[in-house]
């Protein structure tokens, strides 16, 4: 009896040192260095160049050691970030999307990163776009900055172009409509639309229609204007010159690659995929058309920030190392790799003569007009109401006015439960 | 008839991994075609090199056997010690307490996520491999099965081993566990099948590529569906690695599985 | 027996006990405590800090559409699921039952559903279901009709994931089945045969009776199982199209803590989940367990 007793609890014993043990000898400690760990998204070209970053921030100094440690997609990361903080843990400086931007300031996940922008080892924001620098703005701290700054761009199908007899992209929305419909062949309609409704933004901006102002106080998902649009989508969608295909099947994209719609609009996010992919026929790109108020783009992508569970030793050493992400030589080499915006003016400077590749063309033209507001993805009661109206209004051909004044009377009572909290 | 109601059945439970295979072995090209072909034109089998390159799968693999292995083994080992318990030992409101633990089958896990993290940060445990398998232990279906199938033991053989001065150990050992092996096999497999499929925990608990799964391998590729494009080939190819070893051994423990289920988990 | 046998007894029997009950106090019991206590709180996982608002949580529930959604969602779900896949998984027992050829073969693909990764096999589902790439537009356009998009619509997405739980469940419960089947005492059949009873009449009136605890417990871990769906929800629709349309009562609580910030009023949630459960054993076990005879 005593030796089944010995050997069942060496046994368990053993497997629970090898359990315990083992991540121990994995994990190595860097000597004298600071460790700082940095969490991302992104994979592919924009994940694996974050990669190169920081390998290159750890050989350029000897003060500092980066860990970069992919956690999945934007959701997973956020989801983890969440679990992270609750258990007062986690990295010290993490990519993050928008979403998260404002609940994270507000709780005081996030460090407000004022006085190291404006100390001795500050970043000039003078040469960025203004509503880059006043992105991550929040009650008057900064919390989060840019990096990987994604601007609306708009794939055509050069071929279905030339059969219908149209020679280039679209200047203004109004026209974009009529080509939509011009382009739309039984069994080919002309526009696959996201199930996303970020290029939505740019659309009712550019038209001179708002959705909310920064601080939540006026909402207006039932603006004059988003309801005209939204009918003309609408209107579309029953002509079958609009549709939107599920994520399951590769959405908007694969539709477009194999030849199933004429355009889509997206982010320059697409391109190398687009470009890769387009089976019979050659992609063209440009800009997205202008409205009213002329050309108004809403940004999109990520950008890094630093967690408030980073101790106080730490964070000089966390700040060096967004500081070299964020230098121009650094955005450069991350927007010929991945293919995201340059945004700065020395950034675009250092990409020198790539900038005149259309690819590289097409999403620098665009920044000028990003206007970076993130209110609307800011608040994730606000962007459910909003997009509960759109996927009802185009697959379930609700009544657009009733589906948009719902979804401001539900977004304005949620918001503010979300502003109380 | 019997025959093919049987066959159709048996086409439409196998059908997805029919399809999986298939899809596995077509050309990208191929996916995108309509209607679909229900053959690939020529056998790819680079998808499978394909997607285990796309992720360190290598790494995950000997993560994911190395939980699951240990996690099972000693699931196995605790309940049968609680099962033997609440089966053959005396205790006062030992049912009280029996329907204590098997109430636990009805938590959702999500909903222990939050409060065991919490835990494990204070342990020290985040991104190790205690932290993947250590929560992961106590499970009450092993004990409610290892539980009736030792309450179906002849009494009257326990009753004589105890006439012979032998403990509970070593009945359980040497008399319980020999007359079991058909009810254990079902809970091992059981019991490695819950740790082999997990997802979220790993998910929250891990943070470096050398802690992940496969599970979380499947989620990498499942990335870029949520980016936009599906690499379906691809994504099939690692489905099918991340069954298989689990499906072969099903196949081959198949008989003992049905038959431990009837004891263990059947026989009131 | 003698008082110090007995107390013999009760220390072998918490030495047996403790290695595992200690496990279930960490991992399990204690997060459930903290979870009743969270959900008397506002907490969103990110603050330092938060404050119990008494019942609020409750009482903000009761009114609260997604809530009774989700549940509605969750009970067709789970209805559905549950009895559906004995009806199937009981014929597929008896046919599997038999001596037929080719039966190890057909034994082993039935059981293949449920020890897929719901993971893997939900994006399997998600491809056969597609009106382009899946199979079974190729019998849609041999009708010369286009097929309809599963997942977009809410009726259908919604009996999407029916059809996923309900292959992994008929796959589960003819393994049950099988087994339980192979347990019956043939003299019984034996008996009946020679007294003349048809094929039907014997199942009807020997072997569903038999199967007593088979189908017993077979509604009881399915009801469970399938109340806890998860998996596929996040894979196949994430709760479309339209949110709550397919998001069912765990989905749901997640996304509560994970993405709205919600922590405090998503434990409220899983409480009343665990409630609601507990409540509907209850009931299986008032309606059947008396008619179930366990025979020795």
């Amino acid at each position: 009896m005593g030796r089944t007793i010995t050997k069942l609890v060496g046994t368990l014993a053993l497997l629970f040192a090898f359990a315990g043990i083992l991540p121990a000898c994995i994990q190595r400690v860097a000597d004298g260095k600071t460790a700082i760990a940095y969490w991302r998204t992104l994979s592919g070209a924009a994940g694996d160049t974050q990669d190169k970053i920081v390998a290159q921030f750890n050989a350029s100094q000897s003060d500092v050691v980066v860990k970069s440690e992919y956690q999945g997609t934007y959701s997973d990361l956020a989801t983890k970030l969440i679990a992270a903080t609750a258990a007062k843990s986690g990295p010290d400086v993490t990519q993050l999307g928008t979403f998260e931007i404002r609940q994270f300031a507000k709780s005081g996940v996030l460090v407000d990163l004022t006085p190291y922008l404006n100390g001795p080892n500050g970043i000039d924001r003078s040469e960025w776009p203004e509503s880059m620098a006043r992105a991550g703005e929040i009650d008057g701290g900064t919390y989060w900055l840019p990096f990987n700054v994604a601007v609306p761009t708009l794939y055509y199908n050069k071929k279905a172009f030339a059969d219908a007899g149209i020679a280039e992209a679209p200047a203004t929305w109004s026209e974009f409509f009529s080509v939509v419909r011009k382009l739309t062949k039984e069994d080919r309609p002309g526009l696959a639309l996201w199930s996303n409704t970020w290029p939505l933004f740019s659309m009712i901006w550019s038209e001179g229609g708002e959705l909310t102002t920064r601080d939540y106080a006026n909402i207006t998902l039932n603006d004059p204007v988003v309801v005209y649009l939204l009918k003309e989508l609408q209107n579309l969608v029953r002509e079958g010159a609009v549709v939107v295909p599920d994520k399951a099947s590769g959405g908007h994209r694969a539709a477009f690659v194999n030849g199933r719609a004429a355009i889509i609009l997206d982010s320059q996010d697409a391109f190398s995929e687009v470009f890769a992919q387009s089976n019979g026929f050659t992609p063209g790109v440009a800009n997205y058309p202008a409205g009213a108020k002329g050309k108004v783009y809403a940004p999109g992508g990520g950008g890094i920030a630093m967690m408030s569970i980073t101790s106080a030793e730490k964070r000089d050493a966390a700040w060096a190392f967004m500081r070299y992400m964020l230098s121009p030589e650094q955005i450069a080499d991350y927007s010929s790799q991945s293919g995201y915006a340059a945004f700065s003016k020395s950034a675009q400077l250092k990409m020198g003569k790539k900038l005149s590749d259309p690819r590289f063309k097409v999403i620098h033209d665009a920044l000028p007009y990003v206007r970076a507001d993130f209110s609307v993805n800011m608040s994730p009661a606000l962007r459910s109401a909003f997009d509960e109206a759109f996927q009802k209004i185009l697959m379930q051909a609700a009544d657009v006015q009733q589906a948009l004044d719902t979804a401001d009377a539900k977004a304005e009572a949620a918001v503010k439960s979300e502003l109380a909290r | 008839m019997a025959y093919l109601l049987l066959v159709i059945s048996i086409f439409m439970l196998g059908l997805p991994f029919f399809w999986m295979l298939v899809t596995s072995l077509k050309l990208p090209t191929e996916i995108n075609v309509y209607p679909p072909a229900w053959l690939p034109s020529e056998i790819h089998w680079n998808n499978y090199s394909d997607a285990w390159d796309a992720a360190p799968f290598g790494r995950f693999y000997l993560n994911s056997a190395l939980v699951s292995g240990v996690a099972t083994i000693a699931q196995i080992a605790l309940a049968l010690l609680m099962a033997y318990a609440f089966a053959l030992i005396q205790f006062p409101a030992k049912t009280a307490l029996l329907l204590l633990v098997l109430s636990t089958m009805m938590i959702p896990d999500e909903m222990k996520l939050v409060p065991n993290f919490i835990l494990l940060t204070k342990l020290g445990w985040i991104d190790t491999y205690a932290g993947l398998i250590v929560p992961a232990i106590a499970h009450a279906f092993p004990v409610f099965v290892l539980y009736q199938q030792f309450r179906q033991l002849p009494r009257s053989l326990i009753e004589a081993a105890h006439a012979d001065g032998a403990g509970h150990l070593r009945i359980l050992w040497q008399i319980a566990v020999p007359m079991s092996r058909p009810v254990l096999t079902a809970a091992a497999l059981v019991s490695l099948l819950g740790h082999w499929n997990a997802y979220l925990w790993p998910l929250i608990i891990t943070n470096t590529g050398s802690m992940r799964t496969l599970p979380l391998g499947i989620a990498y590729l499942r990335k870029q569906a949520e980016e936009g494009s599906v690499q379906w080939n691809l994504l099939m190819a690692a489905a099918v690695f991340v069954v298989l070893p689990i499906v072969i051994l099903y196949t081959f423990a198949q008989k003992q599985f049905v038959e431990g289920i009837m004891r263990g988990a059947l026989k009131g | 027996m003698t008082s110090c046998r007995k107390h013999r007894e009760w220390l072998t029997f918490l030495g047996f006990v403790t290695p595992n009950a200690v496990l279930f106090l960490t991992f399990t019991y204690w997060p459930i405590v903290y979870s009743a206590w969270l959900s008397f709180t506002d907490w969103d996982l990110l603050r330092p800090t938060h404050e119990t608002v008494g019942l609020d949580n409750y009482l903000k529930l009761l009114g609260d559409a997604r809530f009774w959604r989700v549940l509605g969602n969750t009970a067709i779900y789970a209805t559905t699921v549950v009895i559906v896949a004995q009806v199937f998984s009981f014929t597929l027992g008896l046919l599997l039952n038999m001596k037929l050829r080719g039966q190890q073969i057909f034994r082993t693909v039935a059981f293949l559903p449920h020890v897929t990764m719901t993971a893997a096999a939900a994006l399997v589902w998600v491809l056969l279901l597609h009106p382009q790439y899946g199979p079974l537009s190729a019998v849609y356009s041999a009708f010369g009709v286009r097929g309809p998009n599963w997942l977009d619509s809410a009726s259908m997405s919604l009996g999407a994931l029916i059809l996923v739980g309900l292959w992994k469940e008929t796959a589960f419960a003819s393994l049950f089945y099988l087994a339980g089947l192979q347990g019956l005492p043939q003299e019984c059949y034996e008996a009946a045969t020679i007294d003349g009873a048809s094929k039907s009449a014997q199942v009807r009136h020997l072997t569903i009776p038999l199967m007593g605890p088979t189908i017993f417990f077979l509604l009881v871990t399915g009801t469970i199982a399938a109340t806890k769906a998860f998996d596929t929800v996040a894979i196949m629709t994430e709760g479309g199209p339209v949110y709550p349309d397919t998001s069912m009562y765990v989905y749901h609580l997640y996304t509560l803590a994970f993405r709205e910030y919600q922590a405090g009023y998503a434990s409220a949630f899983a409480f009343v989940f665990f409630l609601v459960t507990i409540g509907v054993l209850i009931l299986q076990w008032r309606a059947l367990a008396r008619r179930v005879h366990y025979g020795e």
